[in-house]
């Protein structure tokens, strides 16, 4: 009996022994520029609104823990752009006081990417529009200075924050208008119910300085054009319900609307643009549009079932990429061996080689519920 | 009901056409019955009808964004607007109501309002001057 006791002890010492002790209260921090194939999801949290995720994530990972990098919490379908100049994301976000209800704040709040945590924030009129998030719900102009948000309470404006001296401007009415896409210097334009554009070009206070509007160019009633555009060298490329282009540049202070072509051409099949984030482009001037076949009055929005890409300059399709499962949002990472990622309608990530069109794996089980859109991160 | 207030319906007008045209183009923010959404949309109802009482208001109800942008043909439009005013605020239109021509709204849809919100507070202080009872409404809206 002894004996055993004895045995009974060196054995749980040696158990003891085994054991590393393993270190805690470790806090990592992230490089100041994302490799080219990390990956923001925004998770809107399409059922419970108020706690939504920008979840950062390496789309080359097959390993389930380490593709996942960090998340940062972004309320009330948060809307976000990346600055390139500095390691900041700015995200405007709307907070009840009571969670759920009470007074409203809405924040422009200012995230460090190393940290992935809040180093600022400006209070923004309570007004933002809290849309299904779009990339023009916010974009940034005068070389990254100025911050552009998109209210609608429903009246239509844009809210100017300068986002290095993290301090609210103005408030630009923009009436029967929507969005704001970047132009350059310090202007912005918005697309309009009538089918024009209206431009607004600021002052370097932020106050309006001038503005213009163009001839109504698409027909509202019977080719809707999209507000989702493919950017590429300033230029907008917007794609129609029955899937023309019309490429706007947005270069200058006074948008240049070129002549349309289509998308479909001769195909059959009735082939039409859809979805949510439908629209993306690479750094070499491709450009990805989610595709659905049998296209109807109000199928605008069905996921699609394959990507085609096109060659913006040159007007002509380049591939089509038939997706494994069908797609409601897009995004292409901008390096030169660049990867399609694609929402499936089982709320995963597809990763696709843009290139070949291969599909390489599926980004699933990071806790996300409804990551709506995507975006390449830099 | 407008023939009760003594006003005339507009000839060839199609008051179901235009009720429909106002659930499919207006409703979705100035709600059921225009009554608008206290301190964000505008109530109509009970209200337009004061924009008549001067020249610059009675313009404003066309130029204003939401109206000369609607994608509505411009005598779809002029019916849209007559029927809305009879309809919502024929208590505050002033006597005689003449009604919107399509020639006159569609000379106005392409000269938009810029500035809506601080327009219509200068118009309607204006035409309060001479109005008792909208002077009322106002302090009643500045106050809630």
């Amino acid at each position: 009996m002894k004996k055993l006791m004895l045995v009974a002890l060196i054995c749980a010492s040696a158990v003891f022994a085994e054991i590393q002790p393993e270190p805690t209260g470790i806090i990592e921090t992230l490089p100041e520029t994302w490799p080219a194939h990390w990956i923001i999801a925004h998770d809107a949290a399409f059922f419970h609104m108020s706690d939504g995720k920008l979840i950062v994530l390496d789309a080359d990972s097959d390993d389930v823990t380490g593709r996942f990098k960090g998340f940062m919490n972004a309320s009330f379908i948060g809307m976000f752009v990346q600055a390139r100049t500095r390691p900041e994301i700015y995200l405007a976000e709307t907070f009840r006081s009571r969670g759920s209800r009470g007074e409203r704040t809405d924040v422009l709040t200012i995230y460090d990417k190393r940290t992935l945590g809040p180093v600022g924030e400006v209070v923004l009129p309570p007004k933002r529009s809290s849309n299904m998030p779009t990339d023009y719900n916010l974009q940034l102009v005068d070389d990254e200075k100025l911050a552009l948000i998109y209210n609608f309470t429903p009246a239509q404006s844009v809210s100017v924050v300068d986002v290095v001296a993290r301090e609210f401007l103005a408030e630009i009415p923009i009436p029967g208008c929507a969005l704001t896409y970047p132009m350059g210097g310090r202007a912005f334009s918005s697309v309009c119910g009538d089918g024009s554009l209206l431009t607004v070009v600021l002052g370097d206070d932020g106050q309006q300085a001038s503005s213009s509007r163009t001839e109504p160019f698409f027909d509202v009633d019977d080719d809707p054009m999209m507000e989702k555009a493919a950017m590429h060298g300033g230029i907008a490329y917007f794609p129609t319900f029955h899937g023309n282009i019309y490429p706007v540049d947005l270069n200058g202070t006074v948008p240049v609307v070129g002549e349309p072509w289509s998308m479909i051409g001769d195909e059959e099949g009735g082939w039409r643009p859809g979805g949510l984030q439908l629209a993306a482009s690479d750094s070499s001037g491709h450009l990805y549009f989610l595709m659905h076949a049998q296209g109807r009055e109000g199928s605008h929005k069905d996921p699609g079932v394959e990507v085609w890409v096109f060659d913006g300059e040159a007007e002509s399709r380049v591939s089509r990429i038939e997706l494994s499962l069908p797609a409601i949002s897009i995004a292409v990472t901008r390096d030169d061996n660049p990867l399609l990622i694609a929402t499936n309608i089982n709320m995963e990530i597809d990763v696709y080689d843009a290139t070949s069109g291969n599909h390489l794996r599926t980004l699933g089980d990071f806790g996300q519920e409804t990551p709506l859109i995507l975006r390449a991160a830099h | 009901m407008a023939l009760a207030m003594g006003l005339v319906p507009v000839a060839g007008a199609d008051d179901h056409r235009a009720r429909i045209n106002y659930m499919i183009h207006c409703q979705g923010c100035h709600l059921p019955e225009a009554v608008g959404f206290a301190g964000k949309v505008p109530r109509m109802n009970g209200f337009a009808g004061y924009f008549l009482h001067s020249q610059e208001g009675r313009e404003f109800l066309i130029r204003v964004p939401g109206v000369a942008t609607s994608s509505l043909p411009d005598d779809q439009l002029t019916e849209l607007m007559n029927w809305l005013l009879l309809t919502y605020s024929a208590e505050q239109l002033p006597e005689p109501f003449v009604p919107f021509s399509v020639a006159e709204v569609a000379a106005l849809r392409p000269d938009l309002e810029a500035d809506p919100e601080k327009t219509r507070m200068r118009i309607l202080r204006q035409i309060a001057r001479g109005l008792p009872s909208l002077a009322v409404e106002l302090e009643l809206i500045s106050g809630g």
